[in-house]
């Protein structure tokens, strides 16, 4: 689930704070730009583990802030190929079941993804899977287990693209209805032990 | 913002826990000096991991006992984030199980993680 890298930047101290010890002033600045934000290509950052080496601070004309280069190794969230996580149902819609880690609700698993044969129940608003007659319901904050089918990274959305997108009469990234999500894992549930784990817990009690 | 080394390693859930309490995401929101973001992290975590989090020696004392099964990294850190109890548990944590290895040596594998992982940390020591 987590990975340890080692990133290098540029962090600029505002001259206010030029008087607290550097490695304070540096790891504030640091939290402050990356904790609880995606890294394209790299994943969630959670949080900072610590701070390797502080260069020379540098003064640029007309800027009274100092500038160090930075390398510090933070704790990053990026699931891989094949994990198995662990969550809570956070909504269930059309799209599919979206899963919750706490500190991460970009998880989706698809209706392609969910076990055979699994159906949308408009009237619970919620999916179920129809198991050897019996009507097992994927419930709303409760724990299941999910594979990680991928992860993708989506950009920024540019202003023209979003132009584009309300010229065609879509919801726009980036709006309320369709909020951006910078970071995409796709799940799925069909599998030995995937899916709602209090399925699983009443086999085992019936055995 | 350059990414020098993008995976230095893999971290189990427990030592990503450990760094969150050093940074006192375990304290109150007010006088905490961690991020809420953190703090929901490790609340998050914690609960997971069902309400307590082993420290890097009681981990080193399982990996090592993992060695004759020859398991991958990310197998290992499968199993001590999740901890399976079954066999349909230990299944998912780790590719073609039941290929690689025969019955016995999956129940001996559940057995280690009853041993290591399940139990309080304070008995855990014991056991080893």
């Amino acid at each position: 689930m987590f990975i340890l890298s080692l990133l290098e930047d540029n962090v600029r101290i505002a001259p206010q704070d030029l008087g607290k010890p550097a490695e304070l002033a540096i790891s504030a600045a640091l939290e402050k730009a990356f904790l609880d934000r995606v890294v394209p290509n790299l994943g969630l950052v959670v949080t900072l583990h610590d701070i390797l080496s502080i260069g020379d601070g540098c003064v640029y004309p007309s800027d009274g802030g100092a500038h160090y280069k930075v390398s510090f190794r933070v704790i990053v969230f990026r699931p891989f190929r094949g994990e198995l996580l662990v969550g809570k149902v956070l909504k269930m819609t059309r799209d599919g079941v979206y899963v919750d880690l706490g500190f991460f609700q970009d998880i989706l698993i698809a209706p392609g993804d969910m076990p055979e044969p699994s159906y949308w129940k408009e009237d619970d608003k919620a999916w179920l899977w129809r198991m050897e007659g019996q009507d097992l319901f994927f419930e709303q904050g409760m724990p299941l287990r999910v594979k990680v089918q991928s992860v993708d990274f989506n950009a920024v959305p540019t202003l023209s693209q979003q132009q584009e997108q309300a010229d065609a009469g879509e919801a726009v990234v980036g709006s309320k209805s369709r909020p951006f999500v910078p970071m995409e894992v796709k799940g799925r549930a069909d599998g030995d032990g995937l899916g709602m784990v209090h399925w699983y817990v009443a086999d085992d009690e019936m055995e | 913002m350059k990414i020098v080394e993008e995976n230095i390693g893999l971290l189990s859930n427990d030592e990503v826990l450990a760094v969150l309490k050093d940074r006192e995401a375990d304290k109150q929101p007010v006088i905490s000096r961690a991020a809420p973001s953190e703090i929901q992290a490790y609340t998050a975590l914690l609960q997971q991991s069902g309400g307590s989090f082993r420290d890097r020696q009681q981990l080193q004392t399982f990996i090592d006992c993992l060695k004759p099964f020859g398991l991958t990294h990310w197998e290992t850190v499968h199993l001590i984030n999740h901890r399976p109890a079954s066999l349909v548990e230990v299944d998912l944590c780790i590719e073609d199980c039941e290929t690689r290895f025969d019955d016995e040596q999956i129940e001996q594998l559940l057995t280690l993680v009853q041993e290591h992982l399940r139990n309080q940390p304070d008995s855990g020591e014991q056991a080893s």
